[in-house]
C-alpha cells in the first residue's frame, strides 16, 4: 500500500471565515482560561492560617464579649499569631475562610475573599474569647470585630 | 469575692489571663472554669483590698452589693442591670433562662440567662466585646456576670455558678 499526497482543494470562502471565528473562539476561551487561572496561583501562594470550622448557617450565634490586644506576629505553626503585651505569643482561630499571603517581608491577613484585613506587625484589637484550638493551648476564638488599634 | 480567705476579683473565664485593674497589673489565681455551663475566673494582687463592691460608672462609680440571687430566684421577666467596660450602664429584661453560655469548650448546657433591653423592638446594645465579666445587678443585689452577646443582647452566667465554678463566695459585706 503506498500513501498518495492527495491534490488539495480550494475552501469554498464562507467555510474559511468560519474556521477562523472558530479559531479565534478557541483562542479566546484560551486567553481567558488563563486569567481564571490566576486566582488558583494566587491561592497556592497564600499560607495556611488557623482557622474556625464553619459556622451553623441561619440565626446569629452568640459571641464571647471579650477583647484582645496584641501585635499581629508570624508563626510557624499558626500562620499569623497575636504577640500580647505581656509576651505570650497566643494562636489565634480566625473566622473560617481565612488565609495569608505574602507581600514583600510580611503576611497580610485576608478574608474569604482576599480582602487585606490586617498586616504582620499591626497593632490589633480582636472580639471573642479563648477557647481550646486545634493545637490544644488556649487559643483566641475571634467572634466579631478585628480592628486597628491607633497608629497601626 | 472571697476563697478560703483569699480575696479577688472575678471575670470571665474565656477573658485572656492577663488582665490588670485601674492600670495595676492582676496576678491570674490560675481557676478558670470554663464548662457547659460555667464561664468564670478571678484575679487578684498582692496587698490589695477588695470589699463587696463593683463598677458601675458615673458617679459616684461605684454599688456596694449586699445581697445575691441564685439563678433559680431569677425569673423571666425580671428587670435587670448591667455594666461593662464597652457598652456601659444598661438594663432589660430576662427573656430566657436556657441560654447557652460563652465558655468555648463542649456543646453549652444552656443554664446562662439572656437579657433584652427591649423584648418588643430592636432596643439598645446591652454587650459588645470587652464588657465580658461585667456584673449584673438589681439594686444591690448581685446576679451574675457577662459572658455573650447574642445581637443585642446579653447573656451572663449566674452568681451561684460562678460561686460554685470558683469554690468561692460573692462577698455581701465588706
Amino acid at each position: 500500500m503506498s500513501v498518495v499526497d492527495a491534490p488539495r482543494r480550494a475552501l469554498p470562502e464562507s467555510l474559511i471565515r468560519r474556521r477562523l471565528l472558530v479559531t479565534c473562539f478557541l483562542g479566546l476561551c484560551l486567553i481567558a482560561s488563563c486569567v481564571t487561572k490566576i486566582p488558583a496561583e494566587s491561592s497556592s501562594s497564600s499560607v495556611r492560617v488557623s482557622t474556625q470550622a464553619p459556622g451553623p448557617t441561619g440565626s446569629a450565634q452568640p459571641c464571647p464579649a471579650a477583647l484582645i490586644e496584641g501585635q499581629l506576629v508570624a508563626h510557624d505553626q499558626w500562620g499569623l499569631a497575636l504577640l500580647e503585651p505581656d509576651g505570650t505569643v497566643r494562636a489565634v482561630l480566625w473566622p473560617n475562610g481565612y488565609a495569608a499571603r505574602p507581600e514583600g517581608n510580611a503576611l497580610v491577613l485576608i478574608d474569604e475573599s482576599g480582602v487585606e484585613i490586617a498586616r504582620e506587625g499591626a497593632r490589633l484589637s480582636i472580639a471573642g474569647g479563648e477557647a481550646t484550638g486545634d493545637s490544644g493551648d488556649a487559643a483566641w476564638r475571634v467572634c466579631g470585630g478585628i480592628e486597628p488599634l491607633d497608629g497601626s | 469575692m472571697k476563697s478560703g480567705g483569699a480575696r479577688a476579683i472575678t471575670t470571665a473565664g474565656h477573658c485572656g489571663n492577663s488582665q490588670s485593674y485601674a492600670g495595676n497589673p492582676l496576678a491570674y489565681n490560675n481557676d478558670e472554669v470554663r464548662t457547659t455551663s460555667d464561664d468564670e475566673q478571678s484575679h487578684s494582687k498582692s496587698g490589695a483590698i477588695y470589699r463587696n463592691r463593683i463598677y458601675v460608672g458615673g458617679i459616684p462609680g461605684y454599688r456596694d452589693i449586699t445581697s445575691k440571687k441564685t439563678r433559680s430566684q431569677q425569673n423571666i421577666g425580671d428587670f435587670v442591670c448591667k455594666y461593662g467596660k464597652a457598652t456601659g450602664w444598661g438594663c432589660g429584661w430576662i427573656v430566657s433562662k436556657t441560654a447557652p453560655p460563652c465558655g468555648g469548650v463542649g456543646a453549652p448546657a444552656n443554664t446562662a440567662i439572656r437579657v433584652d433591653s427591649d423584648p418588643n423592638g430592636a432596643g439598645y446594645d446591652l454587650s459588645a466585646p470587652g464588657d465580658s465579666g461585667g456584673p449584673f445587678v438589681v439594686g444591690n443585689t448581685a446576679l451574675g456576670g457577662m459572658s455573650c452577646q447574642l445581637d443585642f443582647d446579653a447573656i451572663y452566667v449566674a452568681v451561684d455558678y460562678i460561686e460554685s465554678g470558683l469554690g468561692a463566695t460573692i462577698l455581701t459585706s465588706p
